[in-house]
């Protein structure tokens, strides 16, 4: 999360009323909308310059209309269509599935030896669960670790509320280690 | 949504389902039934368990994707200033974009209008040569001189002009008369649509609803034909009061008289001193079950700890008591802003959604506190639970949920005045035990019965809720969004 004093200068300077709105709704979410393209694209250049887009299509729609009653949801929907469309120029590759490779990178920070290797087994352990894991599972979990409900995931995906509870409920059982659910 | 809960309840099965657990931690089930997985936790090991296993399971994917989140190592300044100067681009005015598309034109477009223009100059009129000149100098900026406009009628240098006093300087000779009236704009001002009203009335509800001001609050949505939108009341604090003004932002049909509880006491401050400290009245005695709490706790804690346990259960009973009337008066807000006349037809399917957001947490958050209330004080006086026949007059349909959510609240006043009654002296005599008992049964009678005839009620709403449901109301229309 930012914390500087130069960006909040920047963003004073910004004359219209829509342009510091987007401004502060950038600052407040611009991490999480990041974290969530990422784990779509795969790639950290298209995923900040999907950020940025997005915010810009807030701040169109800010001052051309107006607020959007739930920003969170609406800057997640926009983003994910934008990430399908850039995927989709790209090549007809599918979603990337990110996070398990980029994890397996990252050493361990844990204290004792036997902790590291439980930590690295625990870990290895959700890494190949979510290789089984499908897009749109991946998705509903991302999207409900930043933080929204099962209905506006459903928004943002453009599936039934019902689709992203069993989502949810398989992906969270894989990675207990339960397949029969 | 019920299909699970409801082959659980069939297949016999004692143990609740992954799914309902997984739910229950998301919140996203009932608070009734939210209620009744929490009590089936309480006595099941196995459950707890698998609970416990769930949940360590999201811990695991958390920390994986919170290493790889750090792993990219965004750099959120560098990100945030990035933005502010795209944002500050766009901001521009529109001239400025053409002026930049002009120099980015190529070479061959510059060299294609120029021989146009010249073939078409040679055959044209010296009009249409002109107008051509007119046309390629705008795409091109170069310096084509325009036509010279024809000479204006002389007017008389201004000294020449005699000076004629107006009827003020006329009255108070020297002075300056500054306060000229505003010209009247002949654009007549834009109409306000019942639309814009009606989602501009459920934004500002929901900003309350998501403050948490909409409970315990007073705060009136007024809404006029003619006058657009007025909203004033008290509000609990500085940052509710800018969130709920800042919902209006751009539109200046709607009138903002709202204060904070401290602005509107330092107002009632400067009135009349008793007015102000026209508060709730305490009571100095003991509540008229005392009797009854006291033998009850006393049988099963030590002597010196029944006395704090009465004095929290009782103030428990009370807490829950208030807030499932608050809930209800919070519901009862929402059918005055929608009367039976208003449709949802005149309402955006996205403020649709949010009017039927703050539907079902307050009538989930309702039925909660009934059961939460009827179970602790079942635990004391097993009276409240006994099924107790309904008043007829109970049984009486709603004719739309507008008059069910007034009978609700009829029907959640009743139980805090009965739950107040029991636990708050009412300045009489002290009756003996016996007594006491006879009492609270008595005025614990319709308090159960109204619980159920409640429920009943917001089963109602939930029914509303669901029709509702059956029209998918997506949350936004953004044109900007790309189509899939």
């Amino acid at each position: 999360m930012w914390r500087g004093g130069e960006p909040r200068a920047r963003a004073c300077d910004l004359q219209s009323e829509a342009a510091r709105a987007a401004s502060r709704h950038f600052e407040e979410r611009h991490a999480a909308v990041l974290r969530y393209l990422f784990c779509v694209c795969g790639n950290h250049a298209d995923a900040e310059e999907l950020t940025q887009e997005a915010f810009l299509r807030l701040y169109v729609e800010i001052r051309d209309r107006h607020e959007p009653p739930n920003v969170q949801a609406w800057i997640f929907r926009v983003a994910h269509n934008l990430a399908i469309d850039h995927l989709r120029s790209q090549s007809d590759a599918g979603l990337a599935v990110t996070l398990g490779g980029m994890a397996e990178e990252i050493a361990d920070a844990a204290d004792s030896a036997e902790q590291q290797i439980v930590e690295r087994e625990r870990r290895q352990r959700v890494r190949q669960a979510l290789a089984w894991l499908s897009p749109q599972q991946r998705q509903c979990l991302e999207l409900r670790a930043e933080g929204l409900r099962y209905r506006e995931i459903g928004d943002v995906l453009g599936i039934q509320i019902s689709s992203v509870r069993t989502f949810i409920v398989r992906a969270v059982a894989r990675i207990a280690g339960r397949t029969d659910v | 949504m019920f299909s699970n809960w409801r082959r659980w309840r069939l297949s016999g099965e004692r143990h609740t389902p992954d799914e309902d657990l997984l739910l229950f931690l998301d919140n996203e089930v009932t608070s009734w039934r939210a209620a009744r997985i929490r009590r089936h936790l309480d006595l099941c090991w196995t459950c707890r368990v698998r609970m416990e296993k769930l949940q360590q399971a999201i811990h695991d994917y958390v920390a994986v994707r919170s290493q790889a989140a750090a792993a990219g190592g965004e750099d959120s300044t560098r990100l945030q200033m990035e933005f502010d100067r795209r944002l500050a681009a766009r901001e521009k005015p529109p001239a400025a974009g053409l002026r930049r598309l002009r120099f980015r034109m190529p070479a061959a477009a510059w060299a294609s209008a120029a021989i146009a223009a010249i073939a078409l100059g040679a055959t044209q009129s010296v009009s249409g040569r002109a107008a051509l000149g007119r046309v390629f100098s705008a795409v091109t900026g170069w310096a084509a001189k325009p036509e010279p406009a024809p000479p204006r009628p002389a007017f008389p240098p201004v000294a020449a002009v005699p000076h004629v006093a107006s009827t003020k300087e006329a009255a108070h000779p020297g002075a300056v008369p500054v306060d000229v009236a505003p010209i009247p704009s002949v654009v007549p001002e834009r109409a306000i649509t019942r639309r814009e009203i009606e989602n501009a009335k459920i934004e500002i509800l929901y900003t309350l609803h998501r403050t948490g001001a909409c409970l315990r609050y007073p705060l009136e949505v007024a809404a006029g034909a003619r006058e657009g939108l007025q909203v004033r009341g008290v509000l609990e604090n500085a940052e509710q009061k800018e969130r709920v003004i800042a919902t209006g932002r751009g539109r200046e049909w709607i009138r903002f008289d709202v204060v904070t509880e401290a602005e509107a006491i330092e107002r009632q401050r400067g009135r009349s001193v008793a007015a102000a400290a026209d508060g709730e009245v305490v009571h100095g005695s003991a509540p008229a079950v005392q009797p009854l709490l006291v033998r009850y706790f006393r049988a099963r804690v030590r002597l010196e700890d029944a006395g704090p346990l009465i004095v929290r259960f009782s103030n428990d009973s009370l807490d829950r008591a208030a807030t499932l009337r608050e809930h209800a008066w919070a519901l009862r807000r929402l059918a005055e802003n929608f009367p039976e006349s208003a449709s949802f037809d005149a309402i955006d399917r996205a403020h649709a959604w949010l009017l039927e957001e703050m539907m079902t947490d307050h009538m989930g958050e309702l039925r909660g506190n009934i059961a939460s209330l009827q179970r602790k004080l079942s635990e004391v006086f097993p009276s409240v639970a006994e099924p107790i026949a309904a008043d007829p007059k109970d049984g009486e349909r709603p004719r739309s949920w507008q008059d069910a959510v007034r009978l609700a609240l009829a029907a959640a006043e009743t139980i805090e005045r009965a739950t107040r009654q029991c636990f708050a002296s009412t300045g009489g005599g002290q009756p003996d035990a016996e007594t006491a008992e006879a009492e609270l049964a008595r005025s614990f009678a319709p308090v159960a019965a109204r619980i159920n005839v409640l429920q009943a009620l917001v089963e109602r709403g939930f029914d509303m809720h669901n029709a509702l449901r059956r029209k998918p109301a997506p949350m936004f229309g953004a044109p900007d969004s790309p189509k899939r």
